[in-house]
C-alpha cells in the first residue's frame, strides 16, 4: 500500500511539472512477445496493447493503456500416485498452466530525447488494475485411480499493478515499446500453488493513429 | 474505566486472533467431500467409506483439526504393529462434532520388534506390500457396533522431517490408502497429510 501511495505521489509530481510530449492525440495498437519475470519457469504471452493519449496538448502527458496477454501453455511434469496394487505406484503427467492477463492502466508519457523530428524516445509511468486468471489441466490424468500430490488449481485474482515502458517512436508513425509490469500487489490465496502472479516484460511493435493535432 | 475496558477488549481480540487454528480443508473437485492430496502438514485426512466422505473432525479454533496417533504396539508374536489412527466424522457440514456410523480409523502395519524412527523415514516413497496391512474401523451404531477389521493398501508417498515450524523434530507424512472390510465395507481414495512431533512417538 505504501508503495502504491509513493507511486501516486510520484505521478502527481510528474503531473505538476511541464512535460513535453507529442502535440497530438493518438491511439496506438501494438503486439509482440512477453516473458514473465516473476516465475522461475516463466509464462510466455502474446501481448496486445492499446494506448490512448486523449489530450492533444504537449503539456498534458496523461495516457491510458489496455493490455491483454494471450498465453502460451506452460508445461511441466508432475507425478501422480496410487495405493492400488494392480497399478504402477507412480506415473508422470504433463501439467499445463495458462495465465490470462488483462490490465487497464493510467499514467503519464514523459518525453526523454529525440534522434530527429520523427524519431523520439518516451518513458511511460502507469498505475493499473489487473486481472490474472490461471487455468491448470493435467494431460491424460486418470483421476479415478491416481492422485497428484499438492495439485495446482485454477485461480482468478485482481489487484493493482505498476508498470513502466520505454517507447521509441520510429518514423513518427511506428512504435517499439519495452514494457515491464509488477505482479499483483496483493497476497496470494492460502492454498500454495507452484506458480506466482505473473510480471510480464513485453516487447511490442505497433502503429500510432494520430488525430486532433494541437495548435 | 473506559480505558480498562478498551485494554481488555484489545487483549481479548489479540488472544482470539493469535490462537486461531485453521481447518485447512481444500476440497478436491474431482472427489467431492475429500481434501486435495497435500504434503503441507495440514493434519487433514479424508476417505470414502462405502461412498460417503469422512474427515478427521475440527475441534474448534483453539485446538484445530483432530490429530492422529502414530505408535508401535508391542505384541507377544514375532512382529509388532505400527498403528496410525485418527478420529473420523462424516464430511457433510453437520453441526454435531461427532456423527456418522464410524468414529475412528486405524491402519496397522506389521513391523520388526527393532523398528525405529529411521526405519519409518526409510518408508518415504514406499508402497507397502498389497493387503499386508490391517485396517480397523471403530463403529458404535445400531447396525454395526464394535471394531471392524479388514485389509488395506498403504502408500507413504512422502515422509519428511520438518524443522521449519518448531525447533523440535516433526515428521510430515503424506500418503494414500484403501481397503475393505469383508465385501460389505469399501474404503476408497483415502489420503492423509499429517504433522507428527517425533517426541510423541514411542519407537
Amino acid at each position: 500500500m505504501k508503495f502504491i501511495l509513493t507511486y501516486i505521489a510520484a505521478l502527481c509530481g510528474f503531473m505538476s511539472i511541464s512535460v513535453v510530449t507529442s502535440g497530438q492525440s493518438f491511439i496506438s495498437l501494438s503486439s509482440g512477445i512477453s516473458r514473465d519475470i516473476n516465475n522461475t519457469k516463466p509464462f510466455y504471452h502474446i501481448p496486445v496493447s492499446l494506448q490512448w493519449k486523449p489530450f492533444p496538448k504537449s503539456s498534458n502527458p496523461f495516457l491510458i493503456e489496455v493490455d491483454y496477454d494471450i498465453p502460451f501453455k506452460n508445461n511441466s511434469l508432475v507425478n501422480a500416485y496410487t495405493s492400488n496394487p494392480s497399478l504402477p505406484q507412480q506415473v508422470s503427467l504433463q501439467e499445463n498452466i495458462r495465465s490470462y492477463l488483462f490490465t487497464v492502466s493510467a499514467g503519464l508519457r514523459i518525453y526523454l530525447f529525440s534522434i530527429d523530428a520523427n524519431n523520439k524516445f518516451y518513458f511511460d509511468f502507469l498505475l493499473g488494475f489487473c486481472n490474472q486468471k490461471f487455468k491448470v489441466d493435467y494431460v491424460n490424468y486418470d483421476n479415478a485411480n491416481y492422485e497428484v500430490l499438492n495439485p495446482d488449481v485454477d485461480s482468478n485474482n485482481s489487484g493493482f499493478v505498476l508498470s513502466t515502458s520505454v517507447v521509441y517512436n520510429l518514423n513518427h508513425d511506428f512504435q517499439i515499446m519495452l514494457h515491464a509490469q509488477t505482479p499483483l500487489l496483493i497476497d496470494r490465496e492460502k492454498y500454495p500453488v507452484s506458480y506466482k502472479f505473473a510480471a510480464p516484460l513485453q516487447l511490442t511493435f505497433g502503429y500510432n493513429f494520430y488525430y486532433n493535432k494541437s495548435k | 474505566m473506559k480505558r480498562i475496558t478498551y485494554f481488555f477488549a484489545t487483549v481479548l481480540l489479540l488472544l482470539c486472533t493469535a490462537g486461531c487454528a485453521k481447518r485447512n480443508f481444500f476440497p478436491d473437485t474431482d472427489d467431492p467431500g475429500l481434501s486435495r492430496f497435500t504434503s503441507n502438514g495440514y493434519n487433514i485426512a479424508t476417505v470414502y467409506i462405502n461412498g460417503d466422505a469422512f474427515i478427521n473432525p475440527f475441534l474448534g479454533a483453539y485446538r484445530g483439526n483432530s490429530l492422529p496417533s502414530l505408535s508401535r504396539i508391542t505384541t507377544s508374536g514375532t512382529v509388532d504393529s505400527l498403528t496410525l489412527s485418527w478420529s473420523i466424522v462424516l464430511n457433510n457440514d453437520a453441526a454435531l462434532p461427532f456423527n456418522g456410523v464410524y468414529q475412528n480409523i486405524s491402519l496397522m502395519i506389521p513391523v520388526d520388534k527393532s523398528f525405529t524412527q529411521n526405519d519409518f523415514l526409510s518408508w518415504n516413497g514406499k508402497r507397502l506390500a498389497a493387503n499386508s496391512n490391517s485396517i480397523y474401523l471403530n463403529s458404535f451404531n445400531s447396525s454395526a457396533t464394535g471394531i471392524l477389521a479388514g485389509l488395506s493398501n498403504i502408500y507413504f508417498v512422502q515422509i519428511n522431517i520438518d524443522n521449519s515450524k518448531t525447533s523440535s523434530k516433526v515428521y510430515q507424512i503424506s500418503g494414500l490408502f484403501d481397503g475393505n472390510i469383508g465385501d460389505s465395507i469399501l474404503i476408497t481414495k483415502g489420503r492423509f497429510d499429517f504433522s507428527i512431533p517425533a517426541s510423541s512417538l514411542n519407537f
